[in-house]
């Protein structure tokens, strides 16, 4: 079985190999059979490449330690589930997860444009090979996942036990999709830029694959963000740990793309600018995987040094000079042919949303590398930790969602004052009103104020919108009030797709600045029976109990929470202790509201005095968070629906282009 | 009576003070520990916020230094002199240092300025409209209100 996975894999090297060249050669030479052969060896990598990500399933499945990856990460103890996550555990199966999931979209990608986009396809799989020949080069010969130890044995180290949770299961292939997916619109990008077909087709055919990353990126976030707060016991959720900024890094920028093709569409105009916004994302998603396996940066993300930075930094290099070279190549056709109508318009503001997201992208980017810097330059090693992110980044991120309650109100072309003025006056004056509503309530503190009174203006921009767009259909149509917003939408699903992620946005911020500025965290210690008053909570040590089984020793204490003399739930804050780790692990309770959530922690028993230390952190408006990104998923699949109009007018894009290149 | 509502007094008063001054001692030791990284590997956190024992070492180090009376800035720098500048979880702002601080915001600028006049520019560029067919004899040009309705109804469908 390992040795039909190496086979596999050079198998799928030989033929992505060939996909490129034949692609490449092609689509130069035109010649049709050559195009289909390089398609169809991409398909044949696609079945190859799951082939061997099957076998590496079956050996983790059936305990085979005789492979050396196999016993790194997987035990005779874990369960099915986890033996099956561990495949992505480590360095090389994760690899293998990166190619297999491009791969599968190079096909994804073949067929659908099996009749359309034909001038562009041949440069496109040509890319997506080239990208694949990449990763399986690194696969073959520096990280083989079915490398053999030469010996079984009797059991394996096992995966690190705060990693067996679904959601660590589930959160490494959710970021993956986004690195990947960012491929897609990359090598379509490229393809333009080689084929010449630098209008708007490429643009409109991936806008899907960008939103497609661009939210799986987002939830790989989440996903990790959410572990994080469940599992860790510090009470938050985001560290900007290297590793975690890498992935916020392209997801920032796949946001600028997102907002800027919006002016290419409209007013042919930025094409460099999005041609550039497009490399960098892919780039830093590249960065990302480079970051992780480079160890030129410590992070508890990084995997074991593997010797892999050196090709993975090559392979970058290649990259940003291969797309920068075809981009200054092809410069004098990106000619915006456009131009604006007022500096005050939509289309300002949405490039000075772009400005705010590269702006933080920077910033972001900035603070990570940093200290590879000044040790560079001075010799000292020093720590960019999230007082540098928070403090640099607030500013920024308030300016921009200032601007997207701006951004909408302001009309595409040419916005006049007294149509700012009409559009203004509600959302500033609830902006106002809860401005002063916030003052009452006594806070006082600048930052809080300022983000709350913008949170505010934003909903308040984004309601009046749905608002006004529906009353407008209801006065012509004379339809109800529902009927004309359920149509409203679905007539007009970018537009109010993309406002309902704003609302998204929006409830995630308030989640971010309620559980960071308002925060209250105690450490105390109690005997059976005795209470504990935690904000408005009451807290009773009633008893404790503990388990254990072939895993682990589970121990917990266990809290009656009441509130205003009403008992509202039991909480159970225990530890863990696996025995194949040797090590504890802290096992969190959280007593959650829209209000906050109360998360306990239990830091010690003493069996002897019977007393128990715990620690209690109180957040504020956490579980905005989370409801933002529900409200922000939403959103996306809103925009992303089909739309019969949107489909009529790629089309005829196409027809324009398929006539101009003819 | 009279005594032991003194005693009741002063024994109230030493009591707030005591939690008065274990309050500030607490708050102290957050500003402290919350300027300190915490390198057990865990994840990227301050020492106020790790949950790793040797986290909980520092944080009971940093309280009897303040118990001690030493001042937040005295033990901050009693860090960095043992462990070196990688102990803070910010750089300082001096020297190059102050580099890392600056530049998000002075790219940020530059970038903007140079957005501003791009924008200003693109602005003024004449637009090469197809001209318009001359006018014929006796007509008379369009009713202003008419053309305000045609601009709505262009930003609406363009909105």
């Amino acid at each position: 079985m390992p040795q039909f996975g190496s086979l596999c894999l050079i198998l799928a090297l030989i033929a992505s190999a060939w996909s490129l060249v034949a692609s490449a050669l092609g689509a130069l030479t035109r010649s049709r059979s050559l195009i289909t052969s390089g398609e169809r060896s991409s398909l044949a990598v696609t079945a190859v490449l799951g082939l061997a990500s099957s076998a590496l399933c079956v050996l983790f499945l059936k305990d085979r330690f005789d492979v050396e990856y196999v016993a790194s990460y997987s035990s005779r103890a874990m369960p099915a589930l986890f033996k099956v996550a561990a495949f992505w555990g480590g360095h090389a199966g994760s690899l293998l997860l990166w190619v297999l999931v491009l791969s599968v979209f190079s096909a994804i990608v073949i067929v659908q444009n099996r009749h359309q986009n034909r001038g562009l396809i041949p440069y496109v799989v040509a890319t997506l090979s080239g990208i694949t020949v990449f990763f399986l080069v690194l696969l073959n010969f520096t990280s083989d996942p079915f490398d053999l130890l030469g010996f079984t044995p009797p059991d394996g180290k096992g995966l690190n036990p705060q990693l067996q949770t679904p959601l660590m299961a589930i959160h490494p292939p959710t970021l993956y999709l986004g690195y990947v997916g960012v491929a897609v619109p990359y090598a379509f990008a490229m393809a333009a830029l080689l084929s010449g077909r630098v209008g708007d087709v490429w643009i409109r055919t991936t806008r899907r694959w960008t939103l497609f990353a661009w939210l799986f990126l987002g939830v790989g976030l989440l996903l990790g963000g959410y572990w994080a707060y469940i599992e860790l016991g510090w009470g938050g959720y985001w560290a900007w740990d290297p590793v975690e900024n890498a992935a916020l890094m392209p997801w920032l920028t796949a946001t600028a793309f997102l907002h800027s093709v919006m002016i290419q569409e409209k007013k042919r105009m930025l094409k460099v600018w999005n041609m550039s916004l497009i490399i960098l994302t892919f780039t830093l998603s590249i960065f990302g995987t480079f970051l992780t396996r480079s160890g030129v940066i410590s992070s508890v993300h990084a995997f074991a040094k593997s010797g892999v930075g050196t090709v993975l930094a090559l392979f970058l290099g290649t990259v940003i000079t291969f797309s920068v070279t075809l981009l200054v190549w092809r410069l004098p056709r990106l000619q915006s042919e456009g131009r604006l109508d007022s500096f005050v318009s939509r289309e300002s503001s949405f490039l000075f949303n772009n400005l705010l997201l590269v702006g933080i992208c920077f910033a972001v980017f900035w603070g990570t590398i940093f200290p590879v810097l000044s040790e560079a330059v001075r010799g000292v090693k020093i720590t960019v930790g999230p007082p540098f992110f928070n403090t640099v980044n607030f500013p920024l991120a308030m300016a921009l969602l200032a601007l997207t309650g701006i951004c909408p109100l302001i009309a595409w072309r040419r916005a006049s004052a007294s149509h700012l003025m009409r559009v203004f006056l509600y959302p500033a004056s609830l902006a106002m009103a809860v401005f002063a509503l916030l003052l009452i309530l006594g806070i006082r503190e600048l930052s809080p104020l300022v983000a709350f009174t913008l949170c505010a203006f934003v909903l308040g921009t984004m309601f009046y919108e749905f608002y006004r767009g529906s009353r407008a259909r209801q006065r012509s149509t004379g339809e109800s009030f529902p009927s004309a917003l359920g149509k409203l939408i679905g007539k007009n699903r970018r537009r109010y797709g993309g406002f309902t992620v704003h609302v998204g946005v929006v409830f995630i911020l308030m989640g971010v600045v309620g559980s960071s500025f308002f925060r209250q965290e105690a450490t105390f210690s109690l005997r059976r029976g005795e209470s504990f008053q935690a904000g408005r909570y009451t807290i009773r040590f009633q008893d404790t109990s503990s388990s254990s089984d072939a895993h682990m020793d589970r121990f917990e204490a266990i809290l009656a929470l009441s509130r205003g003399g009403q008992e509202v739930g039991l909480l159970q804050p225990g530890r863990n202790f696996y025995k194949s780790f040797n090590q504890p692990s802290t096992e969190v309770d959280i007593y959650s509201t829209l209000r906050e959530d109360l998360y306990f922690i239990l830091i010690d028993f003493d069996a002897q005095s019977g007393l128990a230390t715990f620690k209690y952190y109180l957040n504020p408006l956490i579980n905005w968070i989370w409801i933002g990104w529900i409200v922000l998923f939403a959103g996306t699949h809103v925009a992303v629906w089909p739309d019969s109009r949107e489909r009529a007018l790629l089309a005829r894009t196409r027809l324009i282009e398929e006539r101009t290149f003819a | 009576m009279h005594r032991s509502a003194f005693r009741l007094g002063l024994c109230m008063a030493l009591l707030f003070s005591a939690s008065a001054a274990a309050f500030s001692t607490q708050e102290a030791v957050d500003t402290v520990t919350a300027k300190l990284i915490c390198d057990c590997g865990c994840n990227n956190l301050t020492i106020k916020d790790c949950t790793c024992g040797k986290a909980d070492r520092v944080r009971a180090e940093v309280k009897g230094r303040l118990d001690s009376g030493q001042t937040p800035e005295q033990i901050v720098r009693a860090y960095v002199e043992e462990y070196g500048e990688q102990i803070l979880a910010a750089p300082t702002t001096q020297g190059f240092n102050l580099v890392g601080w600056i530049a998000p915001f002075a790219v940020l600028l530059l970038a903007g300025s140079f957005l501003v006049l791009a924008l200003r520019r693109w602005a003024r560029v004449p637009w090469h409209e197809p001209p318009l067919a001359p006018m014929g004899p006796g007509a008379r040009a369009p009713d202003p209100s008419f053309l305000k309705r045609v601009e709505d109804e262009v930003e609406d469908v363009e909105r």
